[in-house]
């Protein structure tokens, strides 16, 4: 796989984790914002925010898999 | 608003269901291409809000199937930047929009927002369908007749293209009530409409009516101020009488056409603008090319869409409908209590020529009514406003227009 083709993937598989965190910070605030329980949606959150440190920690060891610029030439 | 949403990741589906409520909508919310078939059954939903890859299947096929049996349903499709030409085939396949993630509730609101001012604009065209249907109306325009009927068959598809439309007709006739309504039937309904009179204004000033001036650009120019062009960005900017314009000046209209750009008069930027120009004259367009009136190129670019509208006493079977139109209109603003025409009143007023056109019966109608004692308008009183209709003959009587005129006048 190409740099870009690694990247590219990278983002993607990060963007799921990243919605349904930014989704469920964005109800706690609007249940914040209403004086509900906001506690549901933060433990969601959190649970993305877990997820996307995974799939980061994949990514990077694939990132840092690539051969170096002196190996390809 | 009734959304489906058909997205696998399960904290993503919680958080798009739980916005959607938020903004509004009711929702079903399902994981798999399976379950949204089965969902778009019993729960029949107006739109669909579809992540592109499915576990079991093809978003896009999901939205296809939707719409086979709805298609007046709309989608929505959900996509990582990697898949950008999954969306891209997904507008192809019909559907309004689509969401790139990482997903925001705003992004969310927003596309939402533009979908509700498509349905609500839909609707109200469909509404205008009917009225049109049912009361021979199609905007502001009134008529039953059979040059009517073309008008507003011309006029319907005319709305639904983006390009220029050149209105030809005589004084009087309509020609921006036409503009309004092809503005009011297209997709830019919700944006501005912006009508500008070329014959109105000096010749001098028009080109920095159109394109605005910076400060200082001429003497009295002591702010910057922004031309119709700028004003109706987005929306439909109405050109009436461009014939009066100057041929230097035609020259620059056509430069603004052709670059989609204006500069503002001592401007030293050009400014892009997304402009829908429909123009009109009441004289003939090819006359005027010949006087010099008009360039020849310019009248190209702006009649891609031609729409003639006829003159009153081309669709006289039209004229009861528009004095009674025009009554209500009165009778809502002056309340004096004239509800009805006496039918030989409505005779007297198709005996005559209407030179005028609509303008003038409109001015007729408001001066009868004024006249009006009690609740009826009566031929005596058209009778005394139009010299000459009175002791004409059979009252249904179809001579040609100029031999009234001619009549009307020996008599006078």
């Amino acid at each position: 796989m190409t740099d870009r083709r690694i990247l590219e993937r990278f983002f993607h598989d990060l963007a799921t984790p990243l919605s349904g965190l930014s989704l469920h910070l964005e109800r706690a605030h609007r249940l914040v914002t209403k004086g509900e329980d906001a506690s549901e949606a933060l433990e969601i959150a959190l649970r993305e925010v877990e997820k996307a440190f995974a799939l980061f920690e994949r990514g990077r060891a694939t990132l840092l898999a690539q051969p170096g610029d002196e190996e390809r030439i | 608003m009734k959304v489906l949403i058909v997205e696998d990741d399960v904290a993503t589906r919680k958080g798009l269901d739980l916005a959607v409520r938020d903004l509004g909508g009711q929702t079903r919310a399902v994981g798999t291409a399976g379950e949204a078939a089965r969902a778009i059954e019993e729960f029949k939903p107006e739109v669909l809000l579809v992540d592109v890859h499915l576990p079991d299947g093809d978003g896009i096929e999901v939205f296809r199937l939707a719409r086979e049996s709805d298609p007046q349903r709309d989608g929505i499709v959900i996509t990582g930047q990697a898949s950008l030409d999954s969306a891209v085939e997904a507008l192809r396949a019909g559907v309004s929009d689509y969401l790139l993630k990482p997903l925001r509730t705003a992004q969310l609101e927003v596309v939402f927002q533009r979908l509700a001012a498509r349905r609500r604009l839909e609707s109200e065209v469909d509404s205008l369908r009917g009225e049109l249907l049912e009361t021979g109306r199609l905007g502001e325009l009134i008529g039953l007749s059979e040059p009517m009927k073309k008008v507003f068959d011309t006029l319907r598809r005319v709305a639904r293209s983006n390009a220029p439309v050149l209105i030809t007709g005589a004084s009087g006739t309509g020609k921006e009530v036409a503009a309004r309504t092809i503005h009011r039937l297209s997709r830019r309904a919700t944006t501005p409409f912006v009508a500008f009179n070329c014959g109105a204004i000096s010749p001098t000033l028009i080109e920095s009516e159109l394109f605005g001036h910076e400060r200082g650009s001429f003497t009295g120019a002591d702010k910057r101020r922004l031309g119709y062009f700028e004003e109706a960005n987005g929306g439909t900017l109405f050109l009436d009488e461009i014939t009066e314009m100057g041929s230097d000046l035609q020259v620059k209209l056509l430069r603004v056409l052709e670059a989609k750009t204006v500069r503002r008069v001592g401007g030293s930027q050009d400014l892009r603008v997304d402009v829908r120009l429909v123009s009109a004259t009441n004289r003939d367009p090819q006359a005027a090319i010949r006087e010099g009136k008009l360039r020849e190129d310019l009248y190209y670019r702006l009649n891609v869409l031609p729409l003639a509208l006829p003159t009153l006493s081309e669709r006289r079977e039209d004229i009861p409908l528009l004095a009674e139109h025009f009554r209500k209109l009165i009778e809502e603003q002056e309340k004096s209590g004239v509800t009805a025409w006496d039918p030989k009143a409505l005779d007297l007023l198709q005996r005559w020529d209407w030179p005028g056109n609509v303008r003038e019966l409109r001015n007729v109608v408001h001066r009868a009514y004024v006249m009006t004692e009690g609740e009826t308008i009566r031929p005596q009183v058209i009778a005394e406003l139009l010299p000459g209709t009175k002791e004409t003959s059979s009252p249904r009587g179809r001579a040609e227009p100029g031999e009234k005129r001619k009549a009307a006048s020996k008599r006078a």
